[in-house]
């Protein structure tokens, strides 16, 4: 039926471009009985050559008239037949045109059946707003929030089509079924689809929402393979970057949702997992579990978050069957095989230089304190043989030999061979689901098997899943229960670094590692008796046995109850229980073990040894991490509409309702001697007595057992209120109100809570009558503003203590102050203000968000430095105040729509932060540039990177020259500790200022190919270089650069690189490493993955028990297209070795 | 359907009743088990136990002292202020952010302060009567001691002699745990009143007894004798005499250094019979320590001092006889002692004795000390023709027996006074001099303090 319009139409247009067939008679001659309409009509086209033109309705309404007709006019034969008849005709141009009378009643039929009917989408999702037309009526319905609707006296066998702004329209006959599930197909060209986007609290429609939501659907979100949930939003939400190079006690965030917005207090994003805040790790939910995700950006989206959504909200929803939704099984299984870790990523000294700085320093007689000293502390493998030389055990050829055989040695090789490997993943994941009339439910197992890069680790996860729904009484009652379990078992028997710094270390053949005390005082006191004292990287990484095993589940219990017509009422219960039991057991055999047994061996006057820690027994190091968490909500929701004729022509929806959270965690830590693994016993030990060390006897010390439980209450009861108003389908305001209350430490001003609101309006101003750009046919304005929060639990109003575990010299409790009285404490405010613009062209052919932001942060906790007179050095408070704004810009365009389909999407984020006002300043320079402390200037970001002015190195001596105030200076103590604020330089934002992506996807056929380019830029970074004072301490593998240094006047033309000097001067090498020298711009452009889908068709093949059946591959990682720094450096693996290119293979199979 | 409806309703209004009538309660739960608001008496007592913060004295004065000598290249080593206190330049922070000498003792006036502050009301109660005195005295030396420590380094020397010019510049003295408080310097009298009231307080409240197993605990000996250390130091040598012979009155034990062993590193426990009141030199300094660092000597003159049978000139030294070296003091610790000892209390009382005219008495206070540092067998009771002999073998024997105890910078300040003419001198690349009354002993407020309180004065050192 579908094709016949078409058909006509071709045939009327044909006709139109064939004027010329003119000598035809202008009468016609027609006899037939009950003639149709188009006898009529195809009888004249035959007999004058006059084109015909009807509409549906024509045709179907046109009773048939018996006809005898003998060479009249056309008009004649016309009118005869339209003859009390809805119809319309008339003639024009050689054209004849009958059309429906539609001032004319159709006629409703007797005697019709209710049906109702559901639309989802490809992917079972409800199509909400879909238009469901009665075949030849003006009978039009709108599908509700559920994709549902529900007609009334219908014919039995009529047919229906269903229309939506993003899906092909389609027709289906009603075989006198009163259920119908339709599914529709998405149109290629799609827009910002018709989506639900999900609060946590209310399943919205996005269209109808001012607010700012970033949706990852199913099919996007399953684009990445991986085992990580949050990892496959990276690249393609926009607003939202995944931040590196995280350094620990900076308070940064693992992934920002538009800027940064507080400074100390918690700076992740709020993530939600099925209506509740997630307390557990993310990984331990299976990414083939979730259905999908909703970011929520902005003042209004958030808002309903109140005091939890100053970062954002990451809203996960998990999958979930339906109602009369035919059983259907899904395997998905893929492999993911990772490249090597790049050993030579990372810079190091090579062998050679490395000893000729120990020979150097040797010849200074460097190692003179550490080799007379009374600990005998270790020394490097070079360093023995210049000692033995020196002593006359070998000679010069012998020295040179040995040297020789150390300088072929390279540490980055043996990495290479024998510490990292290529990594595999393989991931199983099978699920179920399917509902009747009254019941739905879905049920999944999924197992994923890591085995790391690092030799010696590996990893499993095995997760369940099972929800089930049932309802009564006509769907006004509906319960729904779910319930999460995972387990994961991590063996970390590589921590994935070496204890020694000197570069000709070899691994393969089990050579002891020169570490903490002298190799050679260790073969002594093992001649002596002793234990083995000699630590062997490898065998180390062979005999550890250290083990993590998570364990998560999560129940819900959500009873839906419709009470009135508009008027709905939730209860959601959410019980959440972790644990995380970590076993480190050191055999007899380690080195840990017999490290610690030689230490505190105990030789009598008879030289018999006793053994204060159990010999040839093991120690357990056992720690033990959980949390519950009760959540329940009630909730009320009220939705009318007003409805003109079958136009909605305004709505209001509205929830409020309460909340209470209750959070326990606990954390227990202890240590175990004499461990017997097989009999799990243990011996106790008397922690008091302190022993003299072995290797040192002057020193005594008690044995270590620490053991040591601690509890954390978090505790929140909160008050929420959003209302939505539509007017005419054009018109929305939203607003919303939150008030949440917590267990904050005695805070009196606080525990009355914080009430944070937001208001917004959306519009839809091509819907206005006076709009007229077609080629522009969607154009929508929105406008929020609001406020959200943060929380700090380190804070108190009230003057606070802590007793420590540990306790004074004399055996008693001690306590110590660690907040001081703090009265006007308040909590931190996030004011946003959101602009948003979006529009598409004709046919959707480009498709633009573009969302401006303000951010407004009040309150913020800062620490300042305050007078010592009082006391304290630092006042922990509300003295800090932010700004950001940004950019979130995303262009969809479909570029061909042929058979090759070719679609580019484009992420643009703009976000800058910048603190304007924070407390004191500190009276010098020193803690702002230094790279571990968090220390804002008012007027820049909160992440920036200040460095020291260099202004090049000394002709004369090679030693780098900086300023100091205003004037070339070498007094490094003085540079380094200047308080002239000028002396100081901002190099600039230390985070991306500019980031995006740029993804396309072709699509030939089955064929899907996608390729994912994402940028970062506007930031600096500072590298390494290097760094005398650390490598002579041997506190690092040092740094090539040390074979660029300034060697002889002159070399300053080409080399910023400091000469060699001795003695070190600490406050030289401190002072070239946060120079401005070594800071490089971080902007750089990635291929970041690409990914091949191929969907097999198998409509063809209709005897396979098999739905649908794809495969797929996905290459990550891919590398670096440019970079703005010419030293190799990936920015955003500063001090880690980048993650290596990986591929994944996987198959995809519905039954 | 009608019932359900009902039920439910009436159910969500049940709970939603139970959370806003339980909400009180539930949200004045603890977040973590680690912290509280220190209410209880134990709360407060652990408060005061924290030894690693109110166990700390001022080292830059011993630092500017006579009784050690660098070896240049370490000297060259050391954190600023600490090179530069060494030579007494007028400036010495140019560039150390943090300075523990003034920072230390005011985080403990901020906990004596808190104590003082949150202390809940007296109770009737017998046993808990007496530990509240107990706390309440215990917070209220703790500050004066922190106060006096403070003016040791930063006041002009106080005695009845202070000139009006020298009196503005005492210390501030916070007396509430405000932390948004504006602190002026206080008058040098005014900074005295305070410390002597906060201390006779103290001595009120404190228990009669030694704890013998707390010794960082303070008590009524330990409050006297600091009492007698400050009149001395203010040259109020009656007054000294007085508390002195309180405290030894009610605590008098000597040990005997026959006992200890000359061998060890760290001869004497933290528990030793003398210590009344533990506390130690900021342990942060890379200067004054046992055992550990070897290139700071003791002075040649005082080592040369000690008689061969005299046990101090082991046990107090080790290294060699050419370059002796620090050993671990009555701290117990590689820490240097600076708290309160018997010792110290016969040493004051000798020589308050001998300058109220009681020379002999005086004489006979010294020999019972002494006694107990010899050989056994071979100590000769030392004997004075006249006062002023006496008060300078009492003198010496002070130098001798008080050697890195934080005494000496209060020494030769009040000494100077008296007209001692003691002048300092370190020998580096270049001589340096400190003369008697110098104006730089009064050493400079840090600059960090200046910078973030405008209303702090500096006292101009030249």
């Amino acid at each position: 039926m579908g094709l016949k319009i078409p058909y006509i139409k071709t045939l009327a247009f044909i006709a139109c471009l064939i004027p010329g067939t003119s000598a035809l008679a202008q009468t016609v001659t027609f006899k037939k009985k009950k003639a149709t309409l188009m006898d009529v009509l195809v009888a004249i086209e035959q007999q004058t050559g006059y084109g015909k033109f009807t509409d549906r309705a024509a045709r179907e309404y046109a009773h048939p008239v018996d006809m005898d007709i003998d060479g009249e006019p056309i008009d004649t034969v016309l009118a005869r037949f339209c003859r009390n008849q809805p119809l319309i005709w008339s003639i024009h141009k050689r054209i004849i045109y009958v059309r429906y009378d539609h001032s004319v009643p159709i006629p409703v039929e007797p005697s019709g059946i209710t049906i109702t009917g559901r639309i989802v989408n490809e992917r079972n999702e409800p199509v909400p707003g879909a238009t469901v037309t009665i075949s030849n009526s003006n009978r039009v319905i709108a599908t509700n929030d559920d994709g549902e609707f529900i007609l009334e006296n219908v014919t039995p066998n009529t047919r229906l089509v269903i229309t939506s702004v993003n899906y092909e329209s389609k027709e289906v006959r009603l075989e006198g079924d009163p259920v119908v599930n339709i599914q529709m197909k998405p149109r290629m060209s799609q827009l910002a689809e018709i989506s639900v986007v999900s609060t946590g609290y209310q399943d919205l429609v996005k269209e109808r929402s001012p607010g700012s939501y970033a949706k990852i659907d199913n099919a996007l979100f399953n684009r990445r393979v991986s085992n990580n949930v949050l990892d496959r939003l990276d690249g393609v939400t926009p607003g939202m970057i995944f931040n590196k190079n995280i350094v620990p006690g900076l308070n940064q965030s693992s992934m920002t949702v538009r800027g940064r917005s507080t400074i100390f207090s918690n700076a992740e994003p709020l993530i939600v997992v099925d209506n509740f805040p997630y307390p557990g790790d993310v990984n331990n939910i299976n990414p083939n579990d979730i259905e999908n995700v909703t970011v929520l950006k902005d003042a209004n989206a958030a808002a309903i978050w109140g005091a939890f959504a100053g970062n954002g909200v990451i809203v996960i929803n998990t999958k979930k069957g339906r109602f009369r939704q035919e059983p259907q099984l899904t395997i998905n299984s893929n492999i993911t095989i990772g490249g090597k870790p790049d050993a030579y990523y990372l810079p190091v000294l090579d062998a050679s230089n490395y000893i000729f700085v120990e020979q150097y320093l040797f010849e200074q007689g460097f190692y003179a304190t550490k080799e007379t000293g009374r600990v005998p502390v270790a020394l490097s493998p070079a360093v023995e043989l210049f000692i033995k030389q020196r002593d006359g055990i070998i000679d010069d050829a012998m020295l040179n030999a040995s040297l020789d055989s150390l300088r072929a040695i390279d540490i980055r090789r043996e990495k290479e061979k024998y510490f990292y490997r290529n990594s595999m993943n393989q991931q199983y994941a099978i699920n179920t689901s399917g509902g009747g009339a009254n019941h739905h439910y879905y049920l999944s197992v999924g197992l994923d098997r890591n085995l790391h890069d690092l030799v010696g680790n590996h990893s499993q996860r095995l997760t369940l899943n099972a929800n089930n729904t049932y309802s009564w009484f006509n769907n006004r009652l509906t319960l729904h229960t779910g319930f999460g379990f995972s387990e994961s078992n991590y063996t970390i028997n590589n921590e994935g670094g070496l204890p020694v710094n000197y570069p000709y270390l070899t691994l393969g053949d089990n050579a002891p590692a020169y570490i903490e005390l002298r190799q050679s005082f260790k073969e002594q006191v093992k001649n002596a008796g002793l234990l083995d004292w000699s630590y062997r990287p490898m065998e180390e990484i062979a005999l550890a046995d250290k083990t993590q095993k998570v364990t998560d589940s999560r129940v819900n219990v959500n009873l839906d109850f419709k009470i009135i017509q508009g008027f709905s009422a939730r209860i959601l219960y959410q019980y959440n229980k972790g644990q995380l039991e970590a076993e480190n057991f050191h055999s007899p055999k380690t080195y840990f073990t017999r490290d610690l047994i030689n230490r505190f061996t105990q030789v009598d006057s008879a030289g018999k040894f006793s053994y204060p820690i159990p010999k040839d027994k093991g120690i357990l190091d056992k720690r033990n991490e959980s949390y519950s968490a009760h959540n329940v909500r009630l909730q009320l929701n009220y939705l009318h509409e007003w409805k003109d004729k079958h136009k909605i022509t305004h709505s209001i929806s509205a929830m409020a309702g309460a909340e209470v959270r209750d959070i326990c965690a606990t954390l227990e830590n202890k240590r175990l001697y004499g461990y017997n693994k097989e009999t799990l016993t243990s011996i106790k030990i008397d922690t008091t007595i302190k022993f003299p060390q072995y290797h040192d006897r002057s020193q005594l010390l008690p044995i270590q057992a620490p053991s040591y439980n601690e509890e954390a209450f978090d505790r929140y009861v909160s008050f929420f209120m959003t209302a939505r108003y539509t007017l005419d389908q054009r018109y929305t305001f939203s607003a919303s109100v939150r008030k949440d209350e917590s267990n904050l430490f005695g805070v009196e001003a606080n525990k009355k809570g914080v009430p944070l609101y937001s208001l917004g309006f959306g519009w839809e101003l091509s819907k206005e009558k006076f709009y007229g750009l077609t080629w522009l046919p969607h154009v929508k304005l929105r406008i929020t503003h609001g406020y959200n929060g943060n929380v700090n639990k380190s804070v108190s109003a009230y003057i606070t203590a802590a007793l420590s575990n540990q306790s004074n010299a004399y055996g008693a409790p001690v306590g110590a102050i660690i907040n001081p009285p703090n009265p006007d404490l308040r909590w931190e405010k996030i004011q946003t203000t959101n602009f948003a613009l979006e529009f598409a062209t004709f046919k959707n052919i480009i498709a633009a968000n573009v969302e401006y932001y303000r951010k407004n942060g009040k309150d913020l906790i800062g620490n300042t430095p305050i007078d010592p007179t009082t006391g304290n050095l630092q006042y922990w408070g509300n003295v800090a105040k932010m700004e950001g704004s940004g950019l979130d810009i995303t262009i969809t365009s479909y570029n061909l729509n042929r058979k090759l389909k070719w679609q580019s999407i484009l992420l643009f984020n703009y976000a800058k932060d910048k603190v304007t006002s924070y407390g004191t300043k500190h009276p010098t320079i020193t803690p702002y540039y230094h790279p571990e402390q968090l220390n804002p200037i008012p007027g820049n970001p909160l992440y920036s990177l200040y460095s020291l002015k260099f202004v090049g190195l000394d002709p004369q001596t090679g030693n780098p020259i900086g300023m100091l105030d205003g004037h070339n200076s070498q007094e490094y103590t003085l540079i380094i500790n200047s308080s002239n604020f000028d002396d100081l330089v901002f190099s600039g934002p230390a985070n991306p200022v500019l980031f995006g992506n740029f993804r396309n996807t072709f699509t030939w056929k089955q064929l899907t190919f996608s390729l994912n380019i994402s940028w970062k830029a506007g930031y600096y970074f500072r590298r390494s270089s290097i760094d005398y004072s650390a490598l002579f301490r041997d506190e690092s593998i040092g740094h090539p650069d040390f074979a660029l240094r300034w060697k002889n006047p002159g070399d300053e033309a080409h080399t910023n690189i400091p000469s060699l000097i001795y003695p070190e001067n600490p406050a030289r090498s401190f002072f070239f490493k946060y120079s401005e020298e070594l800071v490089e711009r971080g902007d750089h452009i990635r291929l970041q993955d690409i990914q091949f889908l191929y969907d097999f068709n198998l409509k063809r093949s209709k005897k396979l028990p098999i739905k649908s059946l794809s495969i797929y591959m996905y290459a990550n990682n891919l590398g670096i297209l440019w970079k703005a720094n010419d030293k190799g450096i990936d920015p955003d693996h500063i001090f880690d070795i980048p993650n290596p290119k990986s591929i994944a293979l996987g198959l995809k199979v519905q039954f | 359907m009608q019932n359900l409806s009902k039920a439910i309703i009436i159910l969500i209004i049940i709970l939603y009743c139970t959370i806003s009538c339980n909400k009180k309660e539930f949200l004045e739960k603890i977040p973590s088990s680690k912290i509280l608001i220190p209410k209880t008496l134990d709360d407060f007592q652990a408060l005061l136990d924290n030894h690693a913060i109110l166990g700390e004295t001022p080292v830059l004065g011993e630092l500017s002292a006579d009784n050690y000598y660098l070896i240049q290249s370490f000297w060259q080593g050391l954190k600023n202020h600490e090179r530069d206190v060494y030579i007494w330049q007028n400036n010495i922070f140019q560039s150390d952010e943090h300075i523990g000498d003034w920072e230390m003792p005011y985080q403990q006036v901020f906990y004596a302060n808190v104590v003082l502050d949150n202390l809940p009301p007296a109770t009737n109660e017998q046993d808990e009567a007496i530990r509240w005195n107990h706390i309440k005295g215990a917070a209220l030396f703790i500050r004066a001691y922190a106060f006096y420590n403070l003016a040791q380094l930063f006041c002009p020397i106080f005695d009845n002699t202070i000139l009006p010019f020298e009196n503005e510049f005492g210390i501030p003295l916070p007396l509430e745990p405000d932390i948004t408080a504006t602190l002026k310097r206080e008058e040098v009298t005014n900074t005295y009143n305070r410390i002597i009231a906060d201390l006779s307080d103290a001595i009120r409240l404190l228990p009669d007894t030694l704890p013998m197993e707390h010794r960082n605990r303070p008590s009524k000996p330990a409050a006297f004798a600091l009492m007698a250390r400050i009149y001395l130091s203010t040259r109020f040598y009656d007054k000294a005499l007085l508390y002195a012979d309180s405290s030894l009155n009610l605590y008098s034990s000597l040990i005997n250094y026959n006992d200890i062993s000359t061998s060890r590193p760290i001869p004497f426990t933290r528990l030793n019979e003398e210590t009344l009141y533990q506390s130690n030199m900021l342990s942060t300094t890379n200067v004054l320590k046992g055992l550990v660092v070897p290139n700071c000597i003791a002075d040649s003159n005082l080592y040369r001092s000690y008689d061969t049978n005299d046990l101090r000139k082991y046990i107090f030294f080790g290294g060699t006889p050419n370059l002796p070296t620090l050993k671990g003091s009555y701290n117990g610790t590689i820490f240097l002692f600076s708290g309160l000892a018997t010792d110290e209390l016969y040493l004051i009382k000798a020589e308050c004795l001998a300058r109220t005219g009681n020379y002999l008495e005086g004489m006979v206070v010294l020999n019972s000390l002494l006694e107990k540092r010899w050989r056994t067998g071979t100590f000769v009771p030392l004997s004075a023709m006249d006062e002023t002999a006496a008060l300078n073998l009492i003198l010496q024997e002070r130098r001798k027996e008080l050697p890195y105890r934080g005494l000496r910078w209060s020494d030769l300040r009040r000494l100077n006074r008296e007209g001692f003419e003691i002048t300092l001198q370190r020998k580096l690349d270049n001589i340096y001099t400190l003369p008697p009354n110098d104006r730089r002993y009064v050493l400079p407020v840090p600059h960090t303090v200046l910078k973030l309180n405008g209303s702090i004065s500096q006292y101009p050192r030249n």
